[in-house]
């Protein structure tokens, strides 16, 4: 009887521990219907903005999570989308295709070479990028002198990408997302590529000593990190019809609350990439409902994201504590 | 008997010094040399006493936060919310005088504030077990949020304040600014700290192994507390510097990507990345570099951006190398 009580206890505590992210975006929209009622509740002029957003955040984040996964961070991915939105931006009269491609091979430049001195020169990641960070945001600044370049009616469809709609009610930037999740869910699931960046995360000692080409993996993570930033650069380009020397200034940070609330743990090898999703979604209703408020300064946007990215941190803590306490107890029975 | 022998060996070794270590070494002496030689011939009107003191002035802010920053890193940590907590600083004081408040005063309740976010981070990350780098990613955040809050999002000028005109534009005797002052002073107090006091010897101690630090009984919580708190008040003097100096304060701006340098000199000099090792001559050195880069860009009429993707290489390399002579 009593047993039973615990494990349903226990259940309960894991599912809650398990989908705390949906929990989190669920307890975001009740707080907003509470605050705003209709006005927030209106999909097609509140909601779907906040999806637009969400893809965008996401698409980026994809990188930063695999890069979570090996326990690596990446910290160039703002400045790297910035740059192919410009790159894409200032090869417009050329048509959608080089566009595109020029935009990605910004980010594939960017990511091999962050992937190349993070694996072959050992430099730590976290520095390695904010220095690749300095030089993408130089680049992009470089690309028009500091001024943006504007799409006028180049390449319409890239905008139809940024900013329409599937069946008027999902954003193409969401159906970009939800398709290269599900590709990276089945990837890191089932092939033996995945369960390498896994093993690299939890060990890398380990990994080498299985076999697994480490170097290899920290590159092409790195790589595919920087394409998704390209990636989401684009859209971005599209959205705003222009691109910014300027733009997702501070997205790291916002990032990484997003996957931090996603349930990926900072140190790597554990996490699923689907994470993502609500996470993105939950730190963006924070800068909805602030938007929405209309008295209440921007910045506090980043003071709340950060408080609730630190939180996130410390339950991490703190739940990775309890689990060692644990694991000692049963060792010192055996 | 072989034990001996090894042990005798890397003695030796040591002593030796490859061509890598001496690079390490003096590597930011060696390119700082360099680049003053390259702006000697190539750039015009560098060849002058008014040039030195530019650069003095110009580095003197920035030179208190690499000291700081050195301190954390040769700790085994990083704090890259130093950018923030200049402006945080400037903003208190700022926002004391202009209510007519005492100079002095506020600076000392501003350098407060800041050792207490330093007394913070270090609480969270020796006693909690945060990551340094996450942890002062928040704060760098939360605490320019701060800043912009309590200023309004206004800028402040701060011309009319005889003591800001004094630590910004005074000049001694023989035209010398008045930052060369403080940049004596700090050089000295650094290398005397880090190199001949117990607290240098600590901190290099738990940088290289936390674990045997804590057993031989040093006190690793209050040690990482006194680092951050030492990198929170220098960043914060480095902040009322560079507001004095500007004679202005914009809390949207002051101090960003300030730290990115800061970490640069750290690099470039030598200090070991993973803690355990303070090269505090080449972090002045480094420091010094990095403004030189700034001053050579403008002086050639280059575009600004192009010094950050150099800074942005210069980093990259010098770890690079770093690790090389590691291995």
């Amino acid at each position: 009887m009593e047993r039973k009580k615990v494990s349903i206890k226990k259940d309960i505590g894991h599912l809650i521990g398990t989908n705390s992210d949906i929990l989190a975006v669920l307890f975001m929209i009740l707080v907003g219907s509470i605050a705003y009622g209709r006005v927030f509740l209106n999909y097609n002029r509140n909601l779907i903005n906040v999806l637009h957003t969400s893809s965008m955040i996401g698409i980026m984040g994809i990188g930063v999570n695999l890069c979570f996964l090996i326990g690596a961070r990446d910290m160039s991915v703002g400045a790297v989308g910035a740059l192919a939105s410009m790159v894409t931006a200032y090869l417009s009269p050329y048509g959608i295709v080089v566009s595109i491609l020029g935009g990605l091979t910004a980010g594939l430049l960017f990511g091999v070479f962050n992937g190349v001195i993070i694996a072959k020169f050992k430099v730590q990641p976290f520095i390695a990028t904010l220095g690749t960070q300095l030089a993408a945001r130089g680049t992009a600044l470089l690309v028009n002198n500091g001024l943006s370049i504007s799409l006028g009616d180049k390449i319409p469809q890239l905008k139809v990408i940024g900013n329409g709609n599937l069946f008027g009610k999902i954003p193409m930037p969401a159906v970009i997302f939800i398709a290269i999740i599900i590709c990276f869910s089945i990837i890191l699931k089932f092939t033996g590529y995945g369960r390498a960046v896994y093993a690299v995360g939890g060990d890398e000692g380990s990994a080498e000593m299985m076999g697994i080409h480490v170097d290899w993996i920290k590159i092409s993570v790195f790589t595919i990190s920087g394409l998704m930033a390209a990636l989401s650069g684009i859209v971005l380009c599209g959205r705003l019809s222009a691109g910014q020397p300027t733009a997702c200034e501070g997205w790291e940070m916002t990032i990484m609350a997003a996957i931090v609330i996603g349930g990926t743990p900072v140190r790597g090898g554990v996490g699923k990439i689907k994470g993502i999703i609500f996470g993105s979604i939950f730190v963006n209703l924070i800068t909805n409902l602030i938007n929405l408020n209309g008295h209440l300064s921007a910045y506090w946007k980043d003071i709340i994201t950060g408080v609730v990215l630190l939180v996130a941190v410390l339950v991490q803590v703190y739940a990775d504590k309890q689990k060692e306490k644990i694991r000692h107890k049963g060792g010192s029975l055996i | 008997m072989t034990n001996n022998k090894k042990v005798d060996k890397t003695i030796i070794d040591k002593d030796k010094m490859g061509l890598r270590e001496i690079f390490i070494e003096y590597g930011a002496l060696i390119a700082l040399f360099g680049l003053i030689l390259f702006n000697c011939i190539f750039t015009k009107n560098f060849r002058s006493l008014n040039t030195v003191f530019l650069v003095i002035k110009q580095a003197t802010p920035i030179l208190f936060m690499t000291i700081g920053m050195t301190f954390v890193i040769s700790s085994g940590g990083i704090d890259i919310s130093t950018g923030s907590i200049m402006a945080f600083c400037g903003i208190i004081v700022s926002i004391g005088i202009s209510n007519g408040g005492n100079f002095l005063l506020w600076t000392l309740i501003a350098l407060l504030a800041c050792a207490l976010i330093g007394a913070f981070n270090g609480v969270l990350i020796s006693k909690v077990g945060v990551q340094p780098i996450i942890l002062s990613l928040v704060m760098q955040i939360v605490i320019r949020g701060v800043t912009v809050l309590m200023a309004k999002s206004s800028v402040f000028t701060l011309g009319g304040y005889p003591e800001v005109k004094f630590l910004g534009l005074y000049r001694l005797p023989g035209r010398i600014p008045i930052q060369t002052v403080f940049f004596i002073a700090i050089i000295i107090i650094s290398v005397f700290v880090l190199r001949k006091t117990v607290l240098g010897k600590y901190i290099e101690a738990m940088g290289s192994n936390l674990k045997a630090s804590r057993l031989v009984g040093v006190d690793t919580v209050i040690l990482t507390m006194t680092v951050y708190i030492i990198s929170s008040v220098l960043a914060g003097t480095c902040g009322i510097l560079e507001m004095c100096r500007n004679a202005a304060l914009d809390p949207n701006e002051l101090g960003k990507l300030y730290e990115l340098d800061a970490i640069a000199g750290v690099a470039i000099g030598g200090t070991a990345m993973k803690g355990g090792k303070a090269n505090i001559i080449g972090s002045i050195a480094g420091c010094i570099i990095m403004v030189l880069i700034g001053t050579t860009v403008n002086m050639n009429g280059i575009p600004f951006a192009t010094a950050n993707i150099m800074k942005a290489l210069i980093i990259i390399v010098a770890l690079a190398i770093q690790y090389e002579g590691r291995a």
